[in-house]
């Protein structure tokens, strides 16, 4: 629980660090030189968590049983991390350069969650709002998610990111209206989902 | 051991001590009048309060249902943990502590007996486990009886001494103390997705009426000649309008009250309270429920007071705890429970600037406030479910100071602060009276006769507070007394000293006090070995356990405490 509830000043770890990374924490930096475990800056509000390694499952996601998710703020994992990230999430971006698990942004109500690599599935599970950015590979999309439209590009915060993408609309299940943006080039497979549009 | 508690001011209602400077001999486990100075280990009390052991009538502390709701909320414990020490366990706390934790909570405070308001007879065994589990303290519990199969069934053909011989039969498989009523008719009904609408509509499939289970369970009471009065959770729960069917359940009991003792305890009344069509309506009936219960000796109420936090709700009402998942949203957890009853769990939050919320804070305190007579109401959160046991300090300090209410007032929502009747009120409770209503009349109400009073023979349950009466002015200076409750200079349980500032020094067990009829006149009856015939045909063929398994031996319980009682027949 380095970091817990911080509010200002930054902290730099040389080496790995454990579960509860940066928990609830409102502001101010920390830096990790490594891998860390999971629930990195859950229930976080604000500030900024970057890790140059890879982080375990939950990030920026609420405790078991909560459904107050990360808030505001902002982690970047360069590395791969694990499943459910942004669990419950209300705001702030979580952005993983490599892969990341299943079910990621499962029951988020907004901010924005996005993944540079490839995905292992079911991205977006009952969430209500927000935006998840799968620039790899996905094997499929949930079947409460409609394809909406094909975009050039997903504006992140002051940045653009490169596409084409399927924009998806869901999840169904809960009469959300989150958005689910999928990589067309890396996704062939999902080139069925055209004609519908 | 010998324990001389000395000088402190003593609050002992029951013998109508008002603050008196005294001293308080105790000796194996006992309070006795005189002991050996010498011999005795001296508490010196001077500038504190003496009261007996804090009892709470009204507490879900233990059982299937209290265990649900942990497991559905990992999120209540994660911030509020205790951790191990030489004496006592480690475990988790907030809205729904773990066994050890509750214990040592109430014992920190000062209560030495606690009451588990509401067991399924079949999670009997369970609630006793936990029970056992939940040390400090001497515990009882009440099995829920209002929706139970035979209870419905014999009511209904109007065999009222039958039912008398089940539920007595009952209450020793359960190792129960009281009746408890939760929306009787109701609980039954939501089965088959209805509910009961008020005293006169009829249970599907049984055909009998809330008033004839409430009547009928009243009598029963009476007959089996119990120690506490019918305790009723009323039908309508919680929803706008409802003291008029509260008023009509006080009512319907009026002509069963003998010798001007109390026939219902309602409790948790602030929930019965509500006037207005809707929530946006919602207005207190705490006014007209008070100017009932000031008029009338056959009724007892316990608060359950909002308090503003995040809590767990959790009752046998399985339609009411459906409204409230619909009106939160919130994950909740909805169970029936065979034959017998049901139970529904929502995590809540109470809100100060919601109307509705803020006017349930309000109708609990005018409820207190407005009922002249203490021995009359007692305090209660209906734990966990309108907030955690460990906000009755904070409610103390309400109803001692106009100015702590006053406080609150001005930070709850607009709408409510103006339907609110707390600012016309200027009562302040004093000392005497908030040992009636957190020890002295629950005692009285349960028919516990060795507790709740420092009498001779009474158990040595003591809690002695830093609090000077003769230099604090309590209405001024409400955060001491809020401070003093929270945590008990010396809690004593049968005569030792097992917490001192606020910390267990001593773990004890506790014991379970259950009610022990004497059933020869109904086992030598004739018709006993057909009943009993009957009983077990109906387990066979209704229940999921056979009649073997479902009754819960005097041994299976950790320390027993048979209350022995001679019914009337
Ligand atoms: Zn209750």
């Amino acid at each position: 629980m380095i970091g817990y509830k911080m509010t200002q000043g930054t902290i730099i770890i040389e080496g790995n660090a454990g579960m509860r990374l940066g928990e609830g924490m409102k502001g101010g930096k920390i830096l990790v030189k490594g891998n860390v475990d999971s629930w990195v800056g859950c229930m976080m509000k604000g500030g900024k968590i970057e890790v140059t390694g890879s982080a375990g499952s939950y990030v920026g996601s609420s405790h078991r049983g909560s459904t107050e998710g990360m808030k505001g703020g902002e982690i970047l994992i360069h590395g791969n991390a694990g499943n459910e990230i942004g669990c419950h999430m209300k705001d702030g971006l979580i952005r993983v350069d490599c892969c990341a698990g299943f079910f990621p942004g499962i029951h988020m109500r907004n901010g924005t969650i996005v993944i540079l690599g490839d995905c292992l599935g079911r991205a977006g599970a009952e969430m209500v709002d927000g935006k998840i950015i799968v620039c790899g590979y996905l094997p499929s999309v949930l079947p409460t998610f409609t394809i909406d439209s094909i975009r050039n590009d997903v504006k992140v915060n002051e940045e653009r990111i490169a596409g084409p993408f399927y924009r998806f609309t869901g999840d169904m299940v809960e009469e959300g209206k989150g958005k689910l943006f999928v990589a067309r080039n890396k996704n062939p497979h999902l080139a069925s989902y055209e004609k519908y549009l | 051991m010998a324990l001389l508690v000395k000088n402190g001011y003593v609050y002992d209602p029951l013998n109508n001590v008002k603050g008196e400077i005294m001293d308080i001999c105790i000796e194996n486990g006992k309070i006795v009048e005189k002991i050996d100075e010498k011999k005795a280990h001296i508490i010196d009390a001077s500038n504190m309060v003496v009261m007996p052991g804090g009892i709470d009538i009204h507490t879900h502390i233990a059982g299937s249902e209290v265990n649900a709701g942990r497991l559905l909320r990992p999120e209540d414990h994660y911030d509020d943990v205790e951790t191990k020490t030489a004496i006592t366990r480690s475990g988790v706390g907030h809205s729904v502590p773990s066994t050890f934790t509750t214990g040592y909570r109430y014992s920190r405070m000062g209560y030495t007996t606690i009451c588990n308001p509401s067991m399924p007879p079949l999670e009997a065994r369970h609630t006793h486990e936990e029970l056992d589990d939940t040390p400090m303290v001497d515990k009882a519990t009440f099995p829920l009886l209002g929706d139970w199969w035979f209870v419905l069934e014999l009511l209904q053909k109007s065999l009222l001494r039958e039912c008398a011989i089940h539920v007595a039969w009952l209450i020793s498989a359960t190792k129960g103390y009281a009746i408890k009523l939760v929306n009787p008719g109701g609980v039954e009904s939501w089965g088959f997705g209805m509910n009961v609408k008020n005293l006169d509509d009829p249970v599907p499939n049984f055909g009998i009426t809330p008033r004839e289970i409430i009547r009928g369970l009243c009598k029963v009471n009476h007959v089996l000649n119990l120690p506490h009065t019918i305790h009723v959770h009323t039908n309508q729960l919680g929803k706008p309008g409802n003291y008029l069917i509260t008023l009509e359940t006080m009512k319907c009991v009026e002509d069963l009250a003998f010798e001007k003792k109390p026939s219902i305890h309602i409790t948790h009344c602030q929930f019965s309270s509500f006037k207005g069509d809707d929530w946006g309506s919602i207005k207190s009936g705490a006014e007209e429920i008070a100017k009932y219960v000031n008029g009338h000796s056959h009724v007892t109420i316990d608060m359950g007071q909002v308090v503003f936090t995040e809590t767990t709700t959790m009752t046998a009402d399985g339609p009411w705890q459906y409204t409230l998942h619909e009106l939160s949203g919130n994950k909740w957890v909805n169970h029936d429970v065979e034959t017998e009853t049901a139970a529904g769990i929502v995590p809540f939050t109470y809100k100060r600037k919601s109307l509705v919320y803020a006017t349930m804070w309000s109708i609990g305190l005018e409820l207190a406030l407005l009922i002249k007579d203490p021995w009359k109401v007692y305090l209660t959160t209906d734990h966990p479910n309108a907030a955690p046991f460990t906000t009755y300090p904070k409610i103390i300090s309400w109803l001692m100071s106009k100015k702590a209410r006053g406080v609150m007032l001005n930070k709850i929502n607009k709408k409510a602060k103006k339907r609110s009747l707390l600012p016309s009120i200027d009562r302040e409770y004093d000392l005497f009276e908030i040992a009636i209503i957190t020890r002295a009349g629950q005692a009285k109400a349960l028919g516990m006769k060795n507790k709740g009073h420092l009498g001779h023979n009474a158990d040595a349950d003591i809690a002695i507070y830093d609090l000077n009466p003769k230099n604090t002015d309590f209405s001024k200076d409400y955060r001491i007394v809020r401070r003093a409750f929270e945590k008990s200079v010396f809690t004593i349980k049968d005569g030792e000293i097992v917490a001192k500032n606020g910390t267990i020094i001593k773990p004890v067990v506790g014991r379970t006090m259950w009610t022990d009829i004497e059933t020869t006149s109904f086992t030598m009856a004739s018709s006993y070995s057909e009943t009993l015939k009957d009983l077990k045909k109906r387990f066979r063929d209704y229940w999921t356990i056979e009649l073997d398994n479902y009754f819960v031996p005097e041994k299976y319980l950790k320390s027993s405490e048979p209350m022995p009682i001679k019914p009337e027949v």
